[in-house]
């Protein structure tokens, strides 16, 4: 076994326990084959006969010790930021493109529309539309805006990727954005909106969380654009948004494949080189490089929340859902990611069986999860019940929650192999490794993060876990959101005693501001 | 074409190499400054055949510290027995289930995830033409997934009860309820049907009422020995791993297995269309449909590559031609679907509302003529090319699609190695042969044109209209 090893008797006693109680019968010694099964092999040649070894599932523990590669990082002159995984064997070459949001868009649907249409537009220097030259080389690509950042991603054979690089470059600095640009755009978003609506009420809710939690005016609070929203999008609107989002200092180009620095950067530099920051708009702080220095750059100071329970009307015959919501650093600001990352298992565990104990209706899509944004991170809990379960379903979530910061977690040796596979794993195409990098530099994380991350997660004790455990998993800290019929679960979720019920509709204005904030747009087609 | 594009070989394979790989084009972008190009990409393996008859694939990647792992079988839908529609799938829930001797019914999933592979899981899937299994791990659990794989090949029997195919039923019938309600989804049933013929091993139906209800255990145990075992698999390995090692730990888990006979492939007979055959298909849908088909060489013959090079241009063309936001159609989809026997060619335009499918169909009999009559641009060629060649190297981009590609070579053409030299099919296609292969393979008078039309109160799924129109050409023999 390459790398450090980890407590293997006690996952092999996990497993064995947890495998007990189906097979203690069936099991025989391991130094002997079963009786049963040997004369079964004599009777029938076709059958294979069991010995020993079949009763000794061979669990290797461990890591393998691999962290992810750490990728080259440079930075031009003008601010534009590289990122390189090079794999010489490798003939597909995955590559993002990155420019990182900093404003609220002028309208719902105006980010997504706008890096829709980079992918699409012609340079305003003059030549064919993107698409068209990224079709005709064979490059896959696609385009869509996050909370922090509009991402367009290439596909490409290596030979065609740096007339490819050069092209998409180009028009992203200086894209010719035309008015039937924008309608066929507007058309198509218009029609992935129509088809999008979820069935699942734990999707719906998702939806809500951040609208309803964070500033009104933040761009996490925006809410999903309607029809009517794409359409009142205009294109001196867009214009303006592209003149003032995408500019050197946010850009990043992410790349994995058989590209050298020298051919990454070449391209970069003779294509946006030039590219001024625009006048009254000065680049930002330098982005780090290191994760000491992320730390050192971004104050631990999480974005306010609204307090209290947020119910969002929905008919009756729907099913209803639940968030139970704690706010959380922004990733990066603290030195405890490895810690937080834990956290999440335990959480998930702890709120799960708690579920099953006290929720006595059906309930379904129980998950815990991070919705982490460069400025902001939320730890969330989410679950389908029945409108009349959501009172008691939260109450089980929190006081499993509260339990945990209390009592401390429990054993994180499992959380660790986990945590550990699951990263070795993160770079294993090139693809999803050139995803995983934008994810960083959307995020404003170093390029080495998952590296550290990596030797962190190493290293993390007990006793650090349930540190932060104490300081995050606090009662009074926790905000539910919950969607359902409001005469089944109101009276319920007002005996909390999580602050006060503010009522709103689905896809609607809140009916009292929460928390004193102005009440967030609407949302949803 | 499954999964992606991989073609018949056409280069020879590189002397003294065990099993290697070439990717290989001629020219690059249409742009002109792009110099003819080759590129090799090795697929360096090694193959290990077990007394058993098991065919171990082993291919190093040391990208990350996870391994593929793979087992697939000579075994699909196709060979379904008569009056057993769906025992492919029905075969595939009872593998799902594992033995459960060495390990207990729900102690897989619990061993995987305490080892840490969560999110990995096993997926199984059965196809036309073989049935796959398959899941990565982290790297240091391979031998615990070699484990898991070999109790399954070879006590997946212990598994089999009454209640198990019950269950395998249900889930079935869950299945093919959702797919009922599914728009469209019986369309293709109905054009493979006109294309080859009813009962024709390539047409996938669904089992009728009761059809499945008869099955027993000693039945599905016959199939699961017959079919399921060593002789007729191929184990796939993808990743970072040591080949000593792995080859050490093939022996040691799989060579223990009962072996057996490997069955005899399942007689395919050829299409049975002889004319043109057009039918109408009423389906509960808001948007009308044209569907064409034609049947094609099987795959990784030369001109099923070509036909996939066809098949792109012939896409970009409809999509400028009747896609965009002023254009009639919203979708159109054009595929060379390759098999191991058998392949065919499909065009498929949904209308925007207030349009019909005869419109698409005059448009696509308009550029297919085009098509075979006039070489297309060099750089129409070029690009088709190139998208293929993309596509090809997308699917490899994992280690499960490593190890994908490795075994369908291997069920296919008996040699992965011929991996490396495939993409030189598209290397190979030129404006002349792409006309060729269009005049050769998608002729106006042998070929199914279905036209699905709007009908309230009809299956959203579709269903055979009682008036569909008498083919203009000579009839089918043998269609629906």
């Amino acid at each position: 076994m390459r790398g450090p090893g980890v407590a293997g008797a006690a996952l092999l006693g996990a497993w064995l326990s947890a495998c007990a109680p189906a097979a203690p019968a069936a099991r025989p010694a391991p130094e002997a084959p079963p009786a049963a099964a040997a004369a079964e092999a004599v009777a029938d040649p076709a059958v294979t006969a069991d010995g020993a070894e079949w009763y000794r599932p061979p669990l290797a523990i461990g890591a393998s010790g691999q962290p992810p590669r750490v990728p080259i990082a440079s930075r031009l002159a003008n601010g534009v930021r590289t990122t390189l995984l090079q794999r010489r064997d490798s003939l597909l070459v995955a590559a993002r493109f990155v420019v990182r949001r900093q404003e609220r868009e002028p309208s719902p649907g105006a980010a997504t529309l706008l890096a829709q249409m980079l992918l699409r537009a012609a340079p305003a220097k003059g030549g064919r539309a993107l698409l068209e030259e990224l079709e005709s080389l064979g490059v896959q690509s696609s385009a869509y805006a996050s909370e922090d950042a509009l991402h367009i991603e290439l596909v490409a054979a290596a030979p065609a990727f740096e007339e490819a690089l050069g092209k998409v470059l180009s028009t992203i600095a200086e894209p010719a954005l035309t008015e039937a640009g924008l309608e066929e755009r507007r058309a198509a978003l218009k029609r992935s909106l129509r088809d999008e609506a979820s069935p699942r009420a734990t999707d719906r809710l998702l939806d809500e969380i951040e609208v309803r939690l964070y500033p009104a005016r933040h761009r996490y609070a925006e809410p999903r654009a309607s029809a009517a929203d794409v359409d009142a999008v205009r294109l001196a609107d867009l214009s303006r948004y592209h003149a003032r989002e995408v500019t050197p200092a946010g850009l990043a180009v992410c790349v994995v494949g058989d590209v050298t620095s020298a051919l990454l950067n070449g391209v970069v530099d003779r294509t946006v080189g030039a590219w001024k920051q625009p006048a009254g708009r000065p680049a930002r702080a330098a982005s780090p490089l290191t994760l000491a220095e992320r730390r050192a750059a971004r104050a631990a100071k999480p974005l306010p929340l609204a307090r209290g329970v947020v119910l969002v009307e929905e008919p009756a015959d729907r099913k209803a859902a639940l968030a139970v919501v704690l706010p959380w650093p922004a990733p990066g600001s603290t030195a405890d990611l490895a810690g937080e990352r834990f956290l999440v298992g335990q959480v998930d565990a702890a709120a799960m069986s708690s579920l099953r104990r006290e929720i006595k209706g059906s309930w379904r899509d129980g998950r815990t999860r991070f919705l982490s944004r460069a400025e902001a991170s939320l730890m969330v809990v989410s679950v389908e019940v029945q409108a009349e379960d959501l009172a008691p379903a939260a109450r089980a979530i929190v006081d499993a929650i509260a339990a945990l910061g209390r009592d401390g977690a429990s054993s994180i040796e499992r959380s660790r192999i986990q945590e550990l596979r699951w990263q070795e794993g993160l770079f294993a195409s090139n693809l999803e490794a050139a995803r995983r990098l934008s994810y960083l530099d959307a995020l404003g994380l170093a390029p080495d993060y998952w590296s550290r991350i990596y030797q962190t997660t190493l290293s993390t004790s007990q006793a650090e876990v349930d540190r932060i455990a104490a300081a995050q998993l606090v009662k009074g800290e926790a905000r539910v959101v919950a969607l359902g019929d409001v005469a089944s679960a109101r009276p319920e979720l007002e005996k909390l005693g999580l602050g006060p019920v503010t009522l709103v509709r689905a896809g609607g204005p809140a009916a009292a501001p929460p928390a004193g904030k102005a009440p967030p747009r609407r949302k949803g087609p | 074409m499954r999964g992606s594009a991989m073609k018949r070989p056409l280069l020879r394979r590189l002397a003294g190499s065990i099993l290697a790989g070439a990717l290989c084009w001629i020219s690059a972008p249409a742009a002109a400054e792009v110099q003819p190009l080759i590129v090799h990409a090795p697929l360096t393996i090694e193959r290990v055949t077990l007394p058993n008859g098991l065919i171990a694939i082993l291919h190093q990647d040391h990208r990350a510290a996870v391994v593929a792992v793979q087992v697939h079988f000579r075994v699909g839908s196709k060979d379904d027995p008569v009056g057993r529609r769906g025992m492919a799938s029905l075969m595939r829930h009872i593998l799902s289930d594992g033995s459960t001797r060495h390990v207990p019914a729900d102690g897989r999933a619990e061993l995987i995830r305490t080892l840490g592979a969560e999110p990995w899981s096993p997926a199984i899937d059965a196809r036309t033409d073989t049935t796959k299994i398959s899941f990565t791990v982290p790297a240091q659990a391979l031998d615990l997934a070699l484990w898991l794989e070999a109790d399954r090949l070879g006590f997946a029997a212990d598994a089999v009860d009454t209640e198990a195919i019950a269950d395998a039923r249900r889930q079935m019938e869950e299945q093919a309820q959702r797919d009922a309600d599914a728009p469209y989804s019986g369309v293709q049933a109905e054009v493979l049907r006109a294309l080859f013929g009813a009962g024709h091993p390539y047409v996938v139906e669904a089992p009728r009422p009761g059809e499945l209800s008869a099955v027993t255990p000693v039945e599905v145990l016959a199939r699961l020995r017959a079919w399921y075992g060593p002789a007729n698999a191929v184990l796939s390995i993808s990743g970072d791993f040591s080949i000593t090692r792995a080859k050490e730990l093939v022996a040691r888990r799989f060579g223990s297995l009962a072996g057996g006979p490997r069955p005899q492939p399942t007689p395919i007979p050829a299409p049975a269309l002889q004319g043109e055959r057009r039918i109408r298909i009423e389906a509960g849908v808001g948007e009308a449909r044209a569907v064409l088909a034609w049947a094609t060489p099987p795959i990784y013959q030369k001109d099923d590559a070509l036909l996939d090079v066809v098949a792109t241009i012939l896409r970009a063309r409809l999509q400028g031609r009747l896609g965009g936001d002023s254009g009639i159609a919203g979708d159109c989809f054009v595929r060379q679907m390759s098999n191991d026997r058998g392949s065919r060619f499909m065009v498929s335009v949904t209308l925007r509302a207030g349009h019909t499918a005869a419109e698409a169909i005059a448009a696509v009999d308009q550029e297919i003529a085009r098509l075979q009559t006039e070489d297309p641009a060099d750089a129409e060629v070029s690009s088709a090319r190139l998208r293929r060649l993309t596509e090809e190297l997308s699917f490899r981009d994992t280690p499960a699609g490593r190890a994908e590609r490795l075994a369908l070579l291997q069920i296919a053409t008996g040699d992965p190695g011929d991996a490396a030299t495939y993409a030189a099919a598209y290397g190979a296609a030129t404006a002349a042969e792409v006309r060729r292969v269009a005049a050769t393979w998608l002729p106006a008078g042998r070929r199914v044109v279905a036209e699905v039309i709007p009908t309230p109160g009809a299956p959203r799924a579709g269903r055979l209209a009682g008036g569909s129109p008498p083919s203009p050409a000579a009839g089918a023999g043998g269609g629906s």
